[in-house]
């Protein structure tokens, strides 16, 4: 079923931050979150349109979960490894402006992170 | 059985995650079937834009995975400009998640009504009027004889005998009308020369 590989980065500290994350959404907005991250787990970013949007950061993306909040979690592509997809950091954008404030900047930090550390990235965790 | 729905199984349980997940695979659905017909029909977001009467900014938006304000009617636009029927009906979960997780290119493409060869038998009823008067006898003969045998035709088409041009329809196709037109002024002719 599943073409990509979905991990979520884990920070040594606080731990699976896209999950924690997560964990503090409403249900909805986790089914919404849900079935975004199976769309790129089984189709990739080529075929459905928007699925992936540029941040302005190089090599960060965000996947858009419009609703009373919008979901914005901040994803790249491996880093080191094809067919992946790594889930940085959970983030919402209010009036153009992202909580946590520069999350695409932040995300970046961790794919640096990720690329000197691959063993903190586990296999997606995914909250129902 | 599907490896999504197994996955999903115990979380639709919930009766308002499931209708979440669901809403999103629509949404999903929908923009990736008009970005695909708009390319499978070669047409650009202007030429769509136009050929629905929406401002050009509407067409990436709706064009967007993300985008959940779409209605009936403004489907219906897209439907017309992109000469599909547009089918709106109620479906079992399984059945959207199936469609969801089946999703490709191919499966979303659609033929205009020009290319629905459930519709084209007036078409083929001139094309059959057309190969009679056109093909010479014994050519005919030859071709029908190899068809027996499996092999390809030779041209169905007399040398000195070349059909008109037909006017193109909008996907570069003869259109149905003016193949309508060649084929009243043909049998007229060929009635006349009874």
């Amino acid at each position: 079923m599943a073409k990509y590989a979905i991990y979520d980065y884990v920070h040594p500290v606080e731990g699976n931050l896209v999950k924690t994350w997560s964990i503090g959404l409403q249900k909805k907005e986790r089914a919404k979150l849900n079935a975004k991250i199976d769309a790129l787990a089984i189709h990739g970013p080529e075929l459905i349109p928007g699925l992936l949007s540029p941040t302005g950061v190089p090599n960060i993306f965000k996947l858009k979960i419009k609703g009373q909040v919008q979901l914005r979690p901040m994803v790249c592509e491996g880093p080191g490894l094809e067919g992946a997809f790594t889930l940085l950091l959970g983030a919402i954008e209010i009036s153009s402006e992202y909580d946590p404030i520069n999350a695409p900047g932040r995300a970046a930090n961790i794919r640096n992170d990720l690329l000197a550390h691959p063993e903190r990235r586990v296999e997606h965790e995914r909250i129902s | 059985m599907s490896e999504l729905v197994d996955k999903l199984r115990p979380e639709f349980q919930d009766k308002e995650y499931r209708h979440a997940y669901a809403d999103e695979c629509l949404n999903t659905i929908v923009a990736t079937q008009i970005k695909v017909l708009r390319e499978q029909r070669g047409m650009t977001q202007k030429q769509l834009a136009d050929a629905t009467g929406m401002g050009q900014p509407r067409i990436p938006l709706l064009e967007d995975a993300a985008y959940q304000n779409w209605t009936v009617n403004t489907l219906k636009r897209f439907a017309k400009a992109f000469d599909v029927a547009l089918s709106v009906k109620f479906e079992a979960f399984s059945d959207l998640i199936r469609d969801f997780e089946n999703l490709s290119r191919e499966s979303l493409q659609r033929p205009t009504f020009a290319n629905d060869t459930q519709f084209q038998t007036q078409r083929t009823a001139f094309r059959r009027f057309h190969r009679a008067k056109y093909l010479p006898s014994r050519r005919r003969s030859r071709n029908w004889a190899m068809s027996r045998i499996g092999q390809t035709q030779v041209s169905n088409m007399g040398a000195r005998q070349k059909p008109p041009k037909l006017a193109e329809g909008a996907a570069g196709a003869p259109s149905l009308q003016a193949a309508n037109e060649l084929g009243f002024h043909l049998a007229a002719a060929a009635r006349g020369s009874q």
